[in-house]
């Protein structure tokens, strides 16, 4: 058993849609579809403007709401690994989950579209991993924590172990890793620089850690 | 599941390694490659516009074979009837047209002419094209689009010369203080960029940055000073002044280095020449200690001078060699010139130009001295250091136009002041371009008269400046500083070529059209300024070839356009590091191979298959063959003192036979004959580096190692240069440049250069009032450097990128006029008039606009329905707003309206 | 299969807040608002039709939960075929348990329907026969349940303020009723058919309608008063793009203009008047239900307090929340 979580270190990111794309492609999703989201935040007045890049995906939280709603049981969490999965064959396409979750992070895979007038050679072959009607998420990237651990790699350490996005990232801004094991990466990242997580009231228990920035913009106050 | 290693080089940080990831004939995706992380500054990782090449690869937009016109009208109504014909049948074509414009015309150009697009992409995807070029010889390169008017080019013709600094970075792991004027690192710095500068702040840097908007840097920095637009030089003048005049320079400046390492103790005389020791001409500083002058390299000087009134006697040696001889005359240390320059650039003084408070700027300098380390030294790579840990770093539209020569001077000036130049921690040169080698800057560095590094600008003596241009830009006429080795053609001023095409522009002498025109990936009619007049003159090239991606632009006015492998299909051998234009510093250097993933998806070509057929076919095979075997391609001879792998010279050799031996010869040069590696090695390895000692990113010892001074502050040269250049104009009647003579001086006149727009609307005959705002322009990394705005996915990536659908404008004065969130704006200068959506945003300064990237397209497909405008369409062709290099700025005065 | 639009793909919230739109947009937003309001008067029409042994009324009301509530949630399914998973978890979800609720009422309904029917008097025994009221009165009790369970399928998402109040379920209940009881009156003047005591019904549509007004009134102050989220969509009702479809559509014709009519009957309007009323109630509770999914807004994820946590480094290490 372990508790999987990943870090999002706010000081670092830069809203370069790496992860996004990356994320897209080894997933193969289709146009609009991102598991990943960067979204752009200001705030305040100029010229006291902050701004920041908040990335946000599935919390794959520990009390999740989406379990509790789904009239089939496709979405469950994967105690073993502390990820929330869909299973593409269960699921009735109802869409509960996407209500009831706090962080709108699913998507209703749907009618298929192409990125232009015709499907490419790769649309035809990615595509035809999804199942039409059915809720999509990110879910860590478990396969490739699957296949990794068969190998006994760690997940967070090893790529071939680790989410794209935590792969792609190019500031070094997320880290993945097992929060119940006190030496693991993330274990130390948080110890270290403390963390918070979006929508505590929400009680869902998320598996995602921001580290707050220590760089603001203090403005010309002039 | 096969993972194949190759490379994107799609902008200038790179290259990047990664490995393509193929399932059943089809590239299923892209991943980092991490076997690289000890040697690539980007740990082999890719950003977010390489894993956007599998779409490039598959789009069906993609030229599926030649395209032939059919229809001899060209013009943005007229259909070109595109026909599809054989490989066969457009490389004889090509060939023919080219067989026939070898040469020169009647007017001394060549009749053939070579656009490319961005200055270091295209050659690591062009296979063998740089020795087909060579081989047919008489080019003219200097109509390539994006560079010359658009670049950094003050800072890469001036920095260069000073301090073989192509750009100015940081040394960001080992600084405590980063100043950006407008450098958006976190869009165009690259994955190297982006990681130093997260684990900079992660660390605990600082980093403020000075622009008018809140850019996606500023938004990563402790400090946003949101400055006019186009004022930074004032502000780095102000900064001058208080750290020479106001504050203590015996705490405030690195006083060793300042008399050691620069030109600051050396003497002027009354006429403003340096003055000089009458037998050796070498100039002359006082010796404090012994109270006499000596000459600068004197092993007896002991204390240098830096300020006072000495009275010495000697020579002035000026412009054309005219001397004059002073005795006993009253002169002053360069340092002390210069303060007495800077007397009149008060923080107030700067403060209302710039819209900074008279506090922050105090601040900025304080922040400087503070964060400078003076006296403090490191250990790399075994040696002792000076650790200087504050860089300052410039961005476009900063560091060219009006102002980009100030601009530059300030910053190595500031540099030279807290001795934070060209050590650890520092202000470095990324690179040099112009000076040989690229690959190593200690190489580049070699000892020149009066104790500064030799600099090999164009000659502007009577007896060597070329009288007639052979370029169509006139670079070796016009630009001294921009050398005439293989990157100076690319360095314009492109715009005097273009405007003067079978015209007269601003009484500028006509030049003639080529021939041929052979287009390699660039898009001129959209990223050159005045497009409408770009097209005019695309439309009038006689014949107009384009090796294609998709219909776009430029290409729409081509009578062939011959389509390419894309990344994921090439095969090519390309260097990889020390170094490369910004904060991509290597540890190693070597070769990185970029095979293809997976067959072609079109009738596309290779560019060594299409550079070998057409070699063939022009009859210059054995000439191209030799091209390849003296290095033209990478850089190593086939032939060397460890192995011999040249290609028979009559022979038509197949590309995998070509990369074979570069592959072989390659790696044995690099090992020094320890390994030979072919072509299979490296597309199962990737890539073969050796180590490259990091203390050779700094150009600190090497001086120190010759005994050399940097040539600043005072610009005696540049300044005898500017002299000897106007009066060989005015000798040939050429009085069309006088206004940009004038920037030539010992030192750069700081000014309020935003009024220059104000006087541009003026000269339109428009009210400046009336145009309220300054529009400026700002990169995304989705789409910097790209040819990325055909591809849906891009644009999917980039809608968080605030400004990346229309225009920024502060919410505040939006909403004032009436303006909410995606409303459509009329945009309008004194030239012409755009629309775009307004994106309202508080991180933008009151009184200016800002648009992201470079759009505006009309054919290319998928962008051609993007809606947002290209601000060069706003921009007129006006030549006062040239600088000496012929470059102008990114800004225009507009005015704004909802539609 | 088509390639996406520009639009579509450069979609991103500019709002703070951002409004579901699966259960809302495009046609099978539709076929939801078509199941959510068939799924509230069909089962008030059988209850009270129950009441006042209408046996065309509760046909009526059999047939709209059956075809206007069952088919429509049919299709809106992704997985059409997969209809059956729906009621696997009715433990914890309120769909399984609707699915329940909606399945035993039909079978109860039909068996209801079956024991009072005249054509089949003659073939069942009276042994059997007299459990019409037992059976009866067991299908109102889902019929009321099937009314009753999407106040609690709403109220229990968290994640959307407006849905996120309890009122909803005596809000729903109370609708299904005045809504049953408008219809009921409705059908009673239809050609051929009569009903023993209708006017016995104003009185308590009266109290509905109050009630539910009240009700209304109640959860938009609630939910305007919960924070970000609430407060954009009640403004989105109020005075943003769905203000004609609320102020008008809604409210006017679900209660006032009913409120009106039914009141001026006491002081002696003509009772024909009431028909058209009781067709604008109808059509305010289908406008009410489309308000009600159209407001749906997730709570503010990047809110300013998380701005807060995201500038709080203050150097040190600080505990979770």
């Amino acid at each position: 058993m372990a508790r999987y979580v990943m870090v999002v270190d706010l000081e670092k990111c830069t809203g370069c849609q790496t992860c996004v794309v990356a994320c897209k492609m080894w997933n193969g999703l289709g146009p609009g579809i991102q598991r990943v989201t960067v979204v752009e935040k200001e705030e305040g007045e100029y010229p006291n403007v902050r701004r920041a890049y908040i990335p946000k995906r599935c919390m794959n939280c520990k009390d999740p709401q989406c379990t509790k709603v789904c009239p089939t049981g496709a979405t469950k969490r994967d105690d073993e690994k502390s990820v929330v999965t869909v299973d593409k064959d269960k699921c009735m396409g109802c869409r509960y989950c996407m209500m009831a979750c706090p962080y709108n992070a699913r998507t209703f895979y749907k009618h298929e579209q192409w990125y232009h007038e015709e499907p490419s050679a790769w649309e035809k072959k990615r595509y035809k991993e999804h199942t039409e009607g059915v809720v999509d998420k990110c879910d860590f990237c478990i396969s490739r924590i699957d296949s990794g651990l068969k190998k006994a790699l760690t997940p967070g350490v090893d790529p071939d172990a680790t989410p794209m996005c935590v792969l792609s990232c190019i500031a070094d801004a997320l880290h993945f890793g097992d929060i119940d094991d006190p030496e693991s990466n993330v274990s130390k990242i948080i110890e270290a620089r403390g963390g918070f997580r979006l929508l505590p009231e929400m009680e869902t228990d998320p598996s995602i850690y921001y580290l707050p920035k220590r760089t603001g913009n203090e403005a010309d106050k002039s | 599941m096969k993972k194949l290693p190759t490379y994107c080089d799609q902008c200038y940080n790179g290259p990047d390694l990664f490995r393509a990831v193929v399932e059943d004939g089809v590239v299923h995706s892209l991943e980092p490659n991490e076997t690289c992380e000890d040697i690539s500054p980007a740990k082999g990782k890719i950003c977010v516009k390489a894993y956007g090449l599998i779409q490039k690869l598959y789009s069906p937009h993609r030229i599926k074979a030649p395209l032939l016109r059919t229809n001899p009208r060209k013009g943005r109504d007229e259909d070109p009837g595109w026909k599809e014909i054989s490989w066969d049948e457009a490389l004889t074509l090509l060939a023919d047209k080219i067989g026939k414009a070898r040469g020169l015309d009647d007017a001394g150009f060549p009749k053939m002419a070579v656009i490319m697009g961005q200055a270091a992409s295209p050659t690591a995807y062009s296979g063998t094209l740089p020795a087909l070029l060579s081989a047919i010889g008489n080019i003219d390169y200097t109509l390539g689009a994006g560079e010359g008017i658009k670049c950094y080019h003050s800072e890469h013709l001036f920095c260069e010369y000073w301090h073989r600094c192509f750009i100015g970075a940081a040394d960001t792991p080992r600084a405590k203080l980063v100043i950006s004027f407008g450098h958006n690192t976190n869009a165009s710095g690259g994955v190297a960029g982006v990681r130093r500068h997260a684990h900079a702040r992660e660390s605990g840097y600082k980093r403020i940055q000075v622009e008018p908007h809140l850019s996606a840097s500023a938004t990563t920095s402790d400090q946003w000073i949101p400055i006019k637009v186009k004022t930074d030089a004032p502000l780095m003048y102000a900064l001058i002044h208080i750290l020479t005049r106001e504050m203590d320079r015996n705490k405030s400046c690195d006083l060793p280095f300042i008399k050691r390492r620069t030109s600051s103790p050396y003497l002027v005389g009354p006429r403003g020449w340096f003055i000089r020791d009458k037998k050796t001409k070498d100039p002359l500083v006082w010796d404090s200690a012994a109270n006499m002058p000596r000459t600068h390299s004197s092993l007896d000087l002991k204390d240098a001078a830096l300020e006072g009134e000495y009275v010495v006697s000697g020579i002035e040696v000026g412009a054309d060699g005219e001397e004059w001889e002073h005795e006993e005359v009253s002169c002053k240390p360069s340092f002390q010139l210069m303060l007495d320059f800077m007397e009149e650039y008060t923080p107030e003084w700067a403060a209302e130009i710039c819209d900074v408070s008279v506090e922050t700027i105090r601040n900025l300098a304080a922040e400087i001295v503070e964060h400078a380390h003076v006296g403090e030294t490191i250990e790399l790579c075994g040696e002792t250091l000076p650790y200087r840990p504050v860089a300052i770093i410039l961005g476009k539209t900063v560091n060219n136009g009006p102002g980009g020569y100030q601009v530059s001077w300030a910053r190595t000036i500031i540099a030279m002041l807290i001795g934070a130049l060209e050590v650890p921690g520092a202000t470095i040169g990324a690179d040099q371009r112009m000076n040989r080698p690229h690959h190593d800057r200690w190489s580049s560095v070699w000892p020149g008269k009066d104790g500064f590094m030799k600099n090999f600008l164009n000659p502007t003596d009577k007896a060597s400046w070329p009288a007639s241009a052979q370029s169509r830009t006139r670079f070796e006429q016009l630009l001294p500083l921009v050398l005439n080795t293989g990157w100076s053609p690319f360095l314009g001023p492109t715009t005097l070529g273009w405007l003067t095409m079978n015209s007269e522009w601003s009484g500028l002498p006509r030049t003639t059209a080529p021939d041929v025109t052979l287009l390699y990936r660039a898009n001129p009619a959209l990223s050159m300024y005045f497009p409408e007049v770009m097209e005019e003159k695309l439309a009038s090239l006689p014949f107009f070839a384009c090796i294609g991606y998709t219909i776009d632009e430029s290409n729409y006015f081509a009578d062939l356009i011959l389509p390419d492998h894309t990344d994921l299909e090439g095969l090519q051998l390309f260097r990889i590091g020390p170094s490369i234009h910004s904060e991509c510093f290597w540890s190693s250097y070597g070769f990185a191979i970029r095979q293809a993933a997976v067959d072609p998806v079109v009738n596309s070509i290779d560019l060594t298959d299409f550079s070998t057929q057409m070699a063939e076919r022009l009859g210059i095979l054995e000439e191209y063959n030799a091209a390849i075997n003296a290095g033209i391609v990478s850089g190593v001879r086939l032939k060397n003192e460890y192995v011999d792998n040249e290609l028979d010279p009559a022979t038509l050799h197949s590309k995998e036979e070509i990369w074979d031996r570069l592959c072989k010869s390659s790696t044995a040069a690099l090992s020094e004959g320890s390994d030979e590696h072919g072509l299979d090695w490296f597309k199962e390895h990737g890539f073969y580096a050796v180590n490259y000692p990091e203390i050779r990113h700094f150009l600190h010892p090497v001086m120190v190692r010759w005994g050399l001074r940097y040539e600043i502050p005072y610009q005696e040269n540049i300044r005898r240069v500017g002299e000897q250049l106007g009066r060989r104009l005015k000798e040939n009647g050429m009085e069309w440049w006088d206004e940009q003579l004038e920037e030539y001086a010992a030192f750069p006149k700081c000014e309020d250069f935003s009024e220059m727009w104000n006087m541009e609307c003026e000269m339109a005959g428009a009210d400046p009032d009336d145009f309220q705002f300054w529009l400026i322009n700002t990169r995304s990394m989705q789409y910097a450097w790209g040819s990325n705005a055909g591809m849906p996915l891009m644009a999917e990536a980039a809608k968080h990128v605030p400004g990346f659908k229309g225009a920024l404008i502060n919410k505040t004065v939006a909403q004032e006029m009436g303006l909410e969130e995606g409303d459509i704006m009329s945009i309008e200068s004194s030239h012409a008039e755009v629309e775009a959506r307004a994106v309202l945003r508080e991180g933008v300064r009151p009184d200016t606009v800002v648009f992201t990237g470079q759009f505006g397209h009309w054919i290319t497909p998928f962008a051609k329905d993007l809606g947002v405008p290209n601000m060069n369409t706003l921009i007129g062709p006006n030549k006062k707003m040239l600088d000496a290099g012929g470059s102008l700025s990114d800004v225009v005065k507009v005015r704004i309206q909802k539609a | 299969m088509k390639q996406i639009r520009v639009e579509s793909l450069l979609a991103s919230p500019q709002d703070i807040v951002t409004f579901q739109s699966e259960w809302s947009k495009g046609g099978s937003g539709g076929l939801l608002l078509l199941a959510l309001f068939a799924g509230n008067v069909g089962p008030g029409l059988y209850m009270m039709s129950f009441l006042m042994n209408f046996t065309v009324g509760m046909l009526v009301g059999f047939l709209i939960v059956a075809v206007g509530y069952g088919l429509p949630h049919l299709l809106f399914l992704g997985r059409k075929e997969r209809f059956w998973r729906g009621m696997m978890h009715p433990d914890t979800s309120w769909i399984s348990r609707g699915f329940i609720f909606a399945n035993i009422f039909m079978g109860f309904a039909c068996l209801t329907m079956a024991l009072g029917s005249p054509m089949l008097a003659n073939m069942i025994p009276e042994s059997i026969s007299i459990y019409y009221n037992p059976i009866g009165i067991l299908s109102s009790v889902f019929a009321f349940l099937l009314a009753m369970y999407p106040g609690f399928l709403f109220a229990s998402v968290r994640a959307i303020a407006f849905w996120h109040s309890f009122l909803l379920v005596p809000l729903f209940i109370v609708q299904a009723f005045g809504s049953g009881i408008a219809l009921l009156l409705v059908l009673a003047h239809a050609p051929g058919v009569s009903l023993h005591g209708g006017e016995h019904l104003l009185f308590p549509e009266a109290i509905f309608l109050v009630t539910s007004a009240l009700l209304i009134l109640g959860h938009l102050f609630f939910t305007f008063s919960s924070g970000k989220a609430g407060r954009t969509s009640v403004m989105r009702l109020v005075s943003g793009s769905f203000k004609k479809a609320f102020l008008l559509g809604a409210l006017s014709c679900e209660i006032a203009i009913p409120l009106a009519v039914v009141a001026l009957t006491f002081v002696g309007l003509n009772k024909s008047m009431l028909i058209p009323a009781e067709l604008i109630q109808l059509c305010g509770i289908y406008f009410f239900k489309y308000c009600f999914l159209n407001a749906g807004a997730y709570n503010e994820i990047c809110s300013e307090q998380v701005f807060d946590s995201i500038y709080s480094h203050s150097g040190e290490s600080r505990p979770f929340n």
